[in-house]
């Protein structure tokens, strides 16, 4: 990958980000917002498929733990900053106890046992009344307060600000964590257990560490989600928006942090805003198929098909 | 030092490998007709199989219930029929995942591929590069199993250099006779799961039931 057209690009989406608040009207900043939640929930997805080698189904769990921990925590008026600490911290020790079952699979297993954990999840969710509101949801959740003292964020240019930047932050911190030593053992964890056992790394433990590493960074997701939409139910973190998040992962390309950023919005752009009523299943459908035959390598393969 | 004793795994109604005990000191080569255990039991001795019965001892400790992993930390170093590497990562990344023993790539030929991805490595000096991570591990026993297949002769005699700079106790399997006289200083022949015979080079070489066992068959 050639080091300044990617420099370029980097500066044209920072630019963009910063322009965008002055130019889109409230609902577009908020559509951005919620893609900056999907996001990070899309990357926690690509961090574990792509990069670990653990296909999984299964984020909107620690998602939804995630989304209900800080909308707790918004009624008990704590926040965003405390909120999204406590998200990450709730949703890293859910994929801990999970992650030590789901470290032990690998490829289709993997996959399903990680549905069963969403499934279950969204169940809990969907049952468990007096934390979840049950199917009716946890509405009402007080507008969210970035730091103390701040005003509660109404509009959709503190809401951007707040989501993006905290996904931001978030990414960049992966990002930079997956070119490290630790990045470079979990590929190795991912191409070669064998050699890597051989060499007498302890991969469960690594594999472990990078599945809660990934649950923290969907607990985030789900704070910013609950953040924006001050509402989260069931169907926030259903099976549906797992099926979306691989989508997103396979248009953006599965080890890719920023390319399932950028297929998270993809897929809420045709969702929400270019498929006609009722047709937005159909055409995710055909924008699947187009990208697997078109972008095998998602669209983060773009760069490096062009270097080749 | 490693030790193995008794060692035997039975798959099935096949016994692959038969009560085979045997003492890695120094430079041993494992050598015997195809489907004779000898890559069984070098799996074995590294903890990815498990005995039906017997033990290894690494340094007089006994790791028979110890993993790959586990055994790789205690200081057994190896490499596989087929290389295993990192292959989305540079030569470089994979030397220094395999440890940080004082190993350089120029060491085994491949200065100047510090940042070419292993997967586009051709097949001889994957093996070269695979030997590279094993001793970067700083092994206290080095497994190697079949590292000279495939390569061609000025890659087969870097290997040999590169081997026999080697301090620590070597167990060997390999097909290439040749190699074998080159390289070892004690020599045992597994048949059909079991110890045949055991010995230098030359006198396993003068022994009529191993040329026997060889008669006519593809090694």
């Amino acid at each position: 990958m050639k080091k300044w057209p990617t420099l370029a690009a980097v500066a044209a989406v920072l630019v963009t980000l910063v322009v965008l608040p002055f130019v889109l009207r409230n609902f577009a900043l908020l559509t951005i917002a919620r893609v900056a939640a999907l996001g990070l929930l899309a990357a926690s997805t690509a961090l574990l498929t792509g990069t670990a080698g653990l296909p999984t189904l299964g984020q909107v769990a620690p998602y939804a733990v995630g989304a209900y921990t800080a909308g707790h925590l918004a009624h008990a008026g704590a926040v965003g900053l405390v909120q999204i600490l406590v998200a990450a911290a709730a949703a890293a020790v859910f994929a801990l106890l999970t992650g030590l079952a789901v470290v032990r699979t690998r490829g289709t297993v993997c996959l399903m046992v990680t549905l069963a954990v969403g499934e279950l999840t969204a169940i809990a969710a969907d049952q468990w009344k007096s934390v979840t509101g049950g199917t009716d949801g946890m509405a009402r959740v007080p507008a969210v307060r970035a730091f103390w003292g701040g005003e509660p964020m109404l509009k959709g240019v503190p809401l951007y600000v707040y989501a993006v930047g905290t996904a931001l932050v978030v990414l960049v911190a992966t990002w930079l964590m997956l070119r490290t030593r630790a990045g470079a053992l979990v590929r190795g964890c991912r191409d070669n257990e064998e050699r890597m056992r051989a060499s007498g790394h302890r991969v469960g433990l690594i594999l472990l560490l990078t599945h809660v590493w990934a649950g923290a960074v969907a607990g985030v997701g789900g704070a910013l989600l609950i953040a924006v939409q001050r509402y989260v139910s069931p169907a926030d973190v259903g099976f549906e928006v797992s099926a979306l998040t691989l989508l997103a992962v396979v248009i953006g390309g599965a080890a890719s942090l920023w390319g399932a950023v950028a297929g998270a919005g993809a897929v809420v752009a045709v969702r929400d805003n270019l498929a006609p009523a009722g047709q937005a299943p159909l055409l995710l459908g055909l924008l699947f198929v187009a990208a697997v035959y078109v972008l095998p390598r998602g669209l983060a393969g773009i760069n490096r098909r062009r270097d080749a | 030092m490693l030790e193995l004793r008794g060692l035997s795994r039975v798959f099935g109604s096949l016994t692959a490998v038969d009560g085979v005990s045997l003492t890695v000191s120094s430079r041993h080569a494992l050598i015997g007709p195809n489907g004779a255990g000898k890559s069984t039991l070098l799996h074995l001795a590294a903890g990815n199989v498990r005995p039906s019965a017997g033990r290894v001892l690494l340094d007089g400790r006994d790791v028979t219930r110890a993993g790959p992993g586990r055994r790789a930390r205690l200081g057994l170093g190896r490499t596989f029929q087929t290389p295993a590497l990192v292959d989305s990562a540079d030569c470089g990344t994979n030397l220094r995942l395999g440890g940080r023993a004082p190993v350089s790539l120029d060491d085994v030929g491949l200065g100047g591929c510090e940042r070419l991805p292993a997967g586009a490595l051709p097949h001889g000096r994957r093996r070269l590069l695979e030997v590279a991570v094993a001793l970067a591990g700083a092994p206290r026993v080095l497994l190697l199993d079949e590292p000279a297949a495939g390569l061609g002769d000025d890659d087969r005699a870097l290997l040999l250099s590169v081997l026999r700079a080697v301090e620590v106790p070597v167990l060997l399997v390999e097909h290439d006779q040749a190699f074998v006289r080159a390289y070892a200083d004690t020599v045992t022949v597994l048949h059909q799961g079991a110890l045949l015979a055991s010995g230098t080079p030359s006198t396993i070489a003068a022994d009529a039931d191993v040329a026997a066992v060889y008669q006519g068959a593809a090694c």
